[in-house]
């Protein structure tokens, strides 16, 4: 190879080099990841409706535990289980919302009899009902690492429901948005 | 002609499905449960249509009432009955005041399952004066 040739090259390359410089540019992107507290819930308090005479009618109790009759009398008298809501306690990761699933059972039963019951619930960042006889919310965003689920319920009492102990399995699950 | 896939690719592939299939799972490995229990009593009311053995005062049903849980205690129910063979028309708790305020006659025994009572009441009717009705007596021990 002559002299001259070799000069062109290096004088070449040089000037891609100069270019490719020229060109270059750069940015940045941050990696992020939130850790979250892996979730818990337990279940701190059934939900009990207490003594019930038939009648046609209906019992809720609300999601203080208080208990109010509605319809043709489905009289509800003391003794027997003490009145109170479901409560559930959830662990999490605070200010990060979760779903809130319930599977309440259609009836409660005894034996081959049935009770019509549906649920409804509130969450709250405490334990203090608001309370609420109604609402069936599907989402809750807590403040603090623990919240609470409080449940209540009505049943259908039939005129001559049979006598016996009624019950039913809810179950409730939460799910991190 | 379709591009093949070299083997780079195919393990790509492989990878992101690997990741695809994670996704969902991770979404549901949050998820926890838990069950609560409804229940409710209904218990067999002790029907008492006429009046029965002993004298109850209104005494005796404040301390059926108000007593502690046992055979002796529990809610007394009243279901009013306009006449014979009709249907209730109200039902109201008995409370120790309205009890005394109108002035029930009562008699009592005592059951298996405790003190029961049966009782003819003057109920008041602000329409058309006082009048008496024959009641119905739904008596639920604790």
């Amino acid at each position: 190879m002559k002299p001259t040739s070799l000069r062109h090259y290096a004088v070449l390359s040089a000037l891609l080099l100069a270019a490719a410089s020229a060109q270059a540019a750069s940015t940045t992107a941050t990696a992020t990841a939130t850790v979250l507290t892996p979730m818990t819930i337990t279940k701190n308090t059934d939900l009990s409706f207490g003594n019930i005479v038939g009648g046609n009618g209906t019992v809720t109790i609300d999601t203080s535990g208080a208990r109010s009759l509605a319809g043709n009398t489905a009289p509800a008298v003391s003794g027997g289980t003490a009145l109170s809501a479901a409560k559930f306690t959830v662990g999490g990761t605070a200010s990060q919302g979760y779903a809130i699933t319930v599977t309440p059972p259609a009836n409660l039963s005894s034996g081959g009899n049935n009770m019509a019951f549906t649920a409804f619930w509130e969450a709250l960042d405490t334990a203090t009902p608001t309370p609420v006889s109604s609402g069936t919310p599907a989402t809750f965003t807590p403040a603090g690492a623990t919240s609470y689920i409080l449940l209540g319920g009505t049943i259908t009492v039939g005129a001559n429901q049979a006598a016996g102990t009624y019950t039913g399995t809810i179950t409730v699950n939460v799910d991190y948005n | 002609m379709k591009p093949r896939l070299g083997p780079t690719s195919w393990v790509a592939l492989r990878c992101l499905a690997a990741v695809a299939a994670l996704v969902p799972a991770a979404g549901s490995a949050w998820a926890v449960s838990a069950h609560g229990i409804a229940m409710a009593t209904v218990i067999e009311p002790i029907q008492v249509n006429r009046l029965l053995g002993l004298p109850a005062s209104a005494l005796e049903i404040y301390l059926s009432q108000r007593g502690p849980a046992g055979p002796q205690t529990g809610s007394v129910l009243i279901r009013v009955i306009g006449g014979v063979g009709d249907q209730p028309v109200a039902v109201q708790r008995a409370q120790p005041s309205p009890v005394q305020a109108q002035g029930l006659v009562g008699g009592a025994v005592i059951l298996d399952r405790g003190l029961a009572m049966a009782v003819m009441a003057s109920m008041s009717d602000e329409e058309q004066g006082h009048d008496d009705k024959p009641v119905a007596i739904t008596i639920a021990f604790n």
